[in-house]
């Protein structure tokens, strides 16, 4: 059976931590042997159309940009040899509203988590939560491929203090909700103490109710997980599509979404987190700066160089992860081989939905 | 004050795209952006979530309309 790394966002992570979980406690395959989960840091992202809609309003064809990235309050795009320049708030009014009642900033469930808040410009600032974590980050500088630096206190109260912001405005958010009579389960269910007690609350519920509770309530993040627990669903826009039948006593789909259901601190209890916690970073080992020594990246280049030295030293056989097509579309894909990993380097600032993928890769490789 | 938005192509039974499209374009909320071979292009605006996911279910259940499709859904700031 090969051995699979992941790269996503933290509702993506969250997915699969979900998935795993779901497939222990349901005694089925549904995404083992994934060795090593590196997260993002993520303040928001866009569906592909309202992104190219937003460039192509300022006269930038999508397929013009070589880079785009998000730095303080400016949007930075080269294209046709050019630096532009755009305020954020004029992109951040059509974040997915998903997006906008999101908690976790740092991935606070993957092995290590990566984002450039808290270090230095060309630099990664990088929170090693796991075993697994901290061994590909002291291989992956053991083999030259990483330079690492202190972030210092400084740096970590900046992170925090991100992270809050970000907590507390989707918390403003969701609670208002809630005062109009809509649920929002995600956060309901945070403090639960097992997968069990989360799904009592999603029992019977199929397809129709995943697509009336999450899809058509702007809670769905695009993570796919629903669409990796049935055959029966694709992803189509971001969003679950049923293309097959729908038995009447099935509710996989429902029970797998994060978005019904996710209780936290119970999945951080199947991981082998650090004992480090400090309040919207997670639990964590230790969190420093970290830069590839060769090739490039959207900050530091350090998740491709930690990618790297996973699939040479025989951590991973393969990574399922998220590029850009020439339109800047983002399209997931399985790097094999190290120049695969080189050419999915940088931000994809559009939504990507990874999880059915890594299914299909566990499925071939059992 | 949230106010949300989506977008939506809105596939009609072939035959009945000008009855489908008579019928967005009453609905309080339903801005007709356009119509190409893959449907009826449409954003939808509400007060609230509530009221932009009702829109989206009576148009679901439309006889006419075979398929709705979200292309995205968007929440314009409060200041922040
Ligand atoms: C939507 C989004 C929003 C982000 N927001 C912030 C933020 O607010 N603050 C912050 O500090 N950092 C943010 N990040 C993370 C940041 O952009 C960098 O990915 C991170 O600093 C790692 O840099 P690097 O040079 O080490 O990565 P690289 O070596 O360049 O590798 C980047 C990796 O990200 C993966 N990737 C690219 N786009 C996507 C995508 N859409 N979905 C899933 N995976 C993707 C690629 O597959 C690649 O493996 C965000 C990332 C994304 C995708
Ligand atoms: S829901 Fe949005 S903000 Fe949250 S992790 Fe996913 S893409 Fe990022
Ligand atoms: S068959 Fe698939 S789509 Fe239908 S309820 Fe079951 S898991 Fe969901
Ligand atoms: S509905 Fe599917 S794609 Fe959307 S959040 Fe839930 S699991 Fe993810």
């Amino acid at each position: 059976m090969r051995a699979l790394g992941f790269v996503g966002t933290p509702c993506q992570v969250q997915g699969l931590r979900k998935l795993q979980a779901l497939g222990r406690l349901l005694g089925r395959r549904l995404v083992e042997r994934v060795e090593l989960v590196v997260g993002l840091f993520c303040m928001g992202n866009w569906s592909y159309p309202c992104m190219a809609g937003f460039l192509e309003a300022r006269g930038v064809a999508p397929e013009e940009v070589a880079r785009m990235r998000i730095s303080g309050d400016r949007v930075r795009v080269s294209a046709r040899g050019m630096e532009l320049e755009f305020p954020l708030g004029e992109m951040r009014k059509y974040v997915k509203m998903a997006c906008r009642m999101c908690l976790d900033f740092t991935s606070e469930l993957a092995d290590i988590s990566a984002g450039s808040t808290g270090s230095p410009e060309g630099w990664t600032t990088l929170i090693v939560r796991t075993p697994r974590g901290e061994e590909v980050l002291h291989g992956a500088e053991e083999a030259g491929l990483l330079e690492l630096m202190e972030v210092g206190e400084a740096g970590v109260e900046e992170l925090q203090r991100v992270a809050r912001a970000k907590f507390e405005r989707s918390l403003r958010r969701i609670q208002s909700r809630v005062e109009q009579g809509d649920e929002v389960p995600h956060h309901a269910t945070r403090d639960l103490g097992s997968l069990e007690e989360a799904l009592s609350r999603t029992e019977g519920r199929g397809f129709r109710e995943l697509w009336r509770d999450i899809v058509v309530s702007g809670l769905c993040d695009a993570c796919g997980a629903c669409s990796a627990a049935c055959s029966e669903l694709e992803m189509r826009n971001g969003m679950p599509r049923l293309r097959g039948r729908c038995p009447q006593d099935c509710s996989l789909c429902y029970a797998a979404c994060t978005r019904t259901a996710l209780p936290l601190r119970a999945l951080e209890e199947q991981l082998e987190l650090g004992e480090l916690r400090r309040e919207h970073l997670g639990r964590y080992r230790r969190i420093l700066a970290a830069r590839a020594t060769r090739g490039g990246g959207q900050d530091g280049g350090a998740v491709t160089a930690l990618l790297k030295f996973s699939l040479n030293s025989g951590v991973v056989d393969e990574v399922v992860l998220t590029c850009r097509d020439e339109e800047l579309k983002p399209r997931v894909l399985t790097a094999k081989r190290e120049e695969e990993l080189e050419g999915c380097a940088g931000t994809v600032y559009a939504a990507s939905s990874p999880l059915p993928e890594l299914r299909h890769r566990v499925r071939l490789s059992t | 004050m949230d106010l949300p938005i989506s977008g939506a192509v809105i596939v009609p039974v072939p035959g009945r795209e000008d009855e489908v499209e008579r019928n967005l374009r009453n609905l309080p909320g339903v801005e007709v952006k356009g119509r190409g071979t893959r449907g009826i292009a449409v954003v939808m605006e509400g007060r609230s979530t509530k009221e932009l996911k009702k829109l989206s279910e009576e148009i679901e259940k439309w006889e006419d309309v075979v398929d709705f499709q979200l292309v995205y859904l968007n929440v314009e700031d409060e200041v922040e």
